[in-house]
């Protein structure tokens, strides 16, 4: 539950929380989440989203919108669909928005 | 000829453009009633449990952190007003009243429940789009009259509280760069807003206020025929497809001037490119960053971008 917590503090204003009860045995998307987190933290000190980083997220995206896309309206797709609003608000400003 | 309407204020009507988010009350129904109120734990006896005998009573949990609350948020509050006091509305702050969340089991928000005769019923959970909304609202009063819970309310929430939303407090430097604006002195209303962005950097009101005095800046004065035929004409032109976006968003074609943007960034590569997408950024503080708009273009633009 720790790990919970860490992964989702960063960019938890951005998402819907707490995290929902479905997804804490999801591994993939609980890397996600902590790959998230350190993007942020490292945005945060940096100013800037780095190359590695940002290539990272350009492969995340395409799995994470396939996940949204095959969730019926729920907790957890609204966070899936969170969390890939924070992909793209890196993607396209270089931080979160 | 110039295609933008102007308000008597000597702006141009931006009214097609999403207003900042609130946290109010939704405003008053036709007749001035109000069907919407916030909710503490010291108030939930009185204005859920016991008026969910007369009326189901909607409770929206929602935080000043959650960006899906503030889509759902304003979509809820518009059905309340719409239902006439068949239903009403209690808007609960999870960080500010975290018992009744949690006796309530709130797992994620922006979550919805209904009480019947005092009754929770869970009715969904994420920011849905209003039709969705709208059938899980049909549902719960189905489920109300069939325990015989189908009258109305003339309206909630005292006096004070309407006044409140009718009239929300202002920020004097904002209200200075409203003053601005309304005295049709944009450069005036831009410094205003970048004064206050220096004191406060990031203060949203701020930013979206520059950023529409900034657009009304760039539209002032403009042959929108002419800019539009040379959009056409150089659809690799950044610079016209900006100005065509900036007119289109001006006539309230939000996602026309989006999608615009987005295959400008499609078009071209380089500094051309990272041009157009630094103006559909801009655009996107117009509309406002939790405008559902926004999120489905901020989509389409990170897609084209890689």
């Amino acid at each position: 539950m720790a790990m919970l917590t860490d992964a989702t503090r960063i960019w938890a204003r951005h998402a819907a929380l707490p995290f929902p009860a479905d997804l804490r045995d999801d591994a993939e998307f609980l890397e996600v989440c902590e790959g998230l987190s350190r993007v942020a933290e490292a945005c945060k000190t940096h100013g800037r989203l780095s190359p590695a980083d940002q290539q990272w997220l350009r492969q995340i995206r395409p799995d994470l919108h396939r996940r949204m896309l095959t969730m019926p309206p729920s907790g957890e797709r609204g966070y899936v669909e969170s969390a890939l609003w924070v992909v793209d608000a890196f993607l396209t400003e270089g931080r979160l928005a | 000829m110039q295609e933008q309407s102007f308000t008597q204020r000597g702006a141009v009507d931006l009214s097609a453009v999403a207003a900042p988010v609130s946290r109010g009350s939704g405003g008053a129904g036709p007749n001035g009633a109000s069907y919407v109120m916030e909710v503490t734990e010291e108030t939930f006896q009185t204005e859920v449990i016991d008026r969910s005998v007369q009326v189901p009573v909607l409770i929206d949990f929602w935080a000043d952190w959650c960006g899906p609350c503030k889509q759902l948020s304003p979509i809820l509050e518009r059905l309340a007003q719409e239902s006439g006091g068949r239903w009403v509305l209690a808007k609960i702050d999870v960080d500010a009243n975290q018992r009744v969340a949690a006796a309530f089991a709130v797992q994620g928000i922006p979550a919805v429940f209904a009480v019947i005769k005092g009754q929770p019923v869970p009715v969904f959970t994420g920011a849905l789009p209003e039709p969705q909304v709208r059938q899980y609202i049909d549902e719960v009063l189905r489920v109300a009259a069939a325990n015989g819970v189908s009258g109305t309310v003339e309206s909630i929430g005292d006096e004070a509280q309407a006044e409140a939303a009718e009239e929300p407090a202002v920020d004097p430097a904002l209200a200075a760069a409203q003053a601005a604006i309304d005295a049709g002195d944009l450069d005036g209303a831009a410094t205003a807003f970048k004064q206050l962005l220096d004191q406060r950097p990031g203060d949203p009101q701020a930013t979206s206020g520059l950023a529409r005095v900034e657009l009304l800046q760039r539209v002032r004065g403009v042959d929108a025929k002419q800019a539009r035929q040379a959009a056409a004409d150089e659809p690799d032109d950044v610079a016209a497809q900006a100005l065509a976006a900036d007119l289109d968003i001006a006539g309230g074609h939000i996602e026309d001037a989006f999608a615009r943007l987005v295959e400008t960034v499609r078009r071209t590569s380089g500094d051309s490119r990272d041009s157009a997408r630094l103006h559909l950024l801009a655009l996107f503080e117009v509309v406002g960053p939790t405008d559902p708009r926004v999120t489905k273009a901020r989509s389409a633009l990170a897609s084209a971008l890689f």
